[in-house]
């Protein structure tokens, strides 16, 4: 009877013009390969953001899709909301 | 041994429902399952004793007063998430004694609360903004939100209020005079042991 506890991204999504990489962190409890229970917590990368801390796998999807336009587009957005 | 009852006219099994008995089909209590694409329809309460329903398919869920997507309940999930707080986008060298923060998303409905402290609030300067938040909120037209917010160690006049606008992740700080007059709140507003609680519900 071994308690493991394993951590992965179980969920990564890309959201809307932005881009935004939604990121979800599972955390699971395991006894012998069969998981007992489970947590979730979340974490979002924005565009323009430093991604260099991210995983390798949201690191490649940032690269992908934080595009210097995309970038720039939601800086000009934030530019624009804050007056809102 | 398999029983296979075939799909010819009155086909199927009907339990006799014309005695006073309380008909039942017991399912093996070994594990077995009961597996099939029928359509079930219970004129009674459904009861589960033990153990979830589980809907494994996403964007399935719970019909509930009608059977579009606006009356399924689709998505459950709850977590944590690490609030931060950020100056014109960043926060260099700031520094929290303690943070946590909590979420639980019905539907498309995220209610998302926090406290952080902080021991230095670092260099960074310009709006201030609470970011960390678990998701995106929705870019559907006016989808603004605000929070309540409890807090020590901020100056301000006359009132502080924070907001989410379409399509971002943050929460915007603002101070509002009593004249009306709103100006966004900044670095120097914050002292370096501040600390804050906030809850804001917003559609994702």
């Amino acid at each position: 009877m071994a308690l493991t506890k394993v951590i992965t991204q179980d969920k990564i999504e890309v959201v809307g013009e932005f881009k935004h990489v939604q990121v979800r962190t599972k955390t699971a409890v395991m006894e012998d390969g069969v998981e007992l229970s489970n947590g979730f917590s979340r974490h979002i990368v924005t565009a323009g953001k430093d991604y260099s801390a991210e995983s390798a796998e949201v690191q490649a999807i940032c690269a992908a899709v934080h595009t210097d336009a995309v970038v720039a587009a939601y800086a000009a957005h934030l530019d624009a909301s804050a007056s809102e | 041994m398999p029983i296979t009852i075939k799909n010819s006219a009155g086909g199927g099994v009907t339990l006799d429902s014309t005695t006073s008995n309380n008909e039942t089909v017991n399912l093996p209590t070994g594990g077995g399952t009961l597996v099939g694409t029928a359509t079930p329809s219970f004129t009674g309460n459904a009861t589960i004793t033990s153990g979830n329903l589980v809907i494994a398919t996403a964007g399935k869920g719970l019909a509930v007063g009608g059977t579009g997507a606006a009356n399924t309940l689709d998505d459950y999930e709850e977590g944590t998430w690490t609030p931060s707080l950020e100056f014109g986008g960043n926060n260099v060298s700031m520094t929290f004694s303690s943070r946590q923060g909590y979420y639980t998303k019905i539907g498309n409905l995220v209610t998302a609360n926090c406290y952080f402290a902080l021991s230095d609030k670092g260099s960074s300067n310009g709006a201030a903004s609470i970011v960390g938040l678990p998701f995106t909120n929705s870019n559907a037209g006016l989808n603004y939100s605000a929070m309540s917010i409890v807090f020590n160690g901020m100056s301000f006049a006359d009132m502080v209020v924070g907001y989410i606008t379409p399509n971002e992740t943050q929460v915007r700080l603002r101070e509002v005079a009593n004249s009306g007059a709103q100006t966004v709140l900044v670095q120097s507003n914050f002292s370096n042991s501040m600390d804050m609680m906030m809850t804001i519900s917003y559609r994702a």
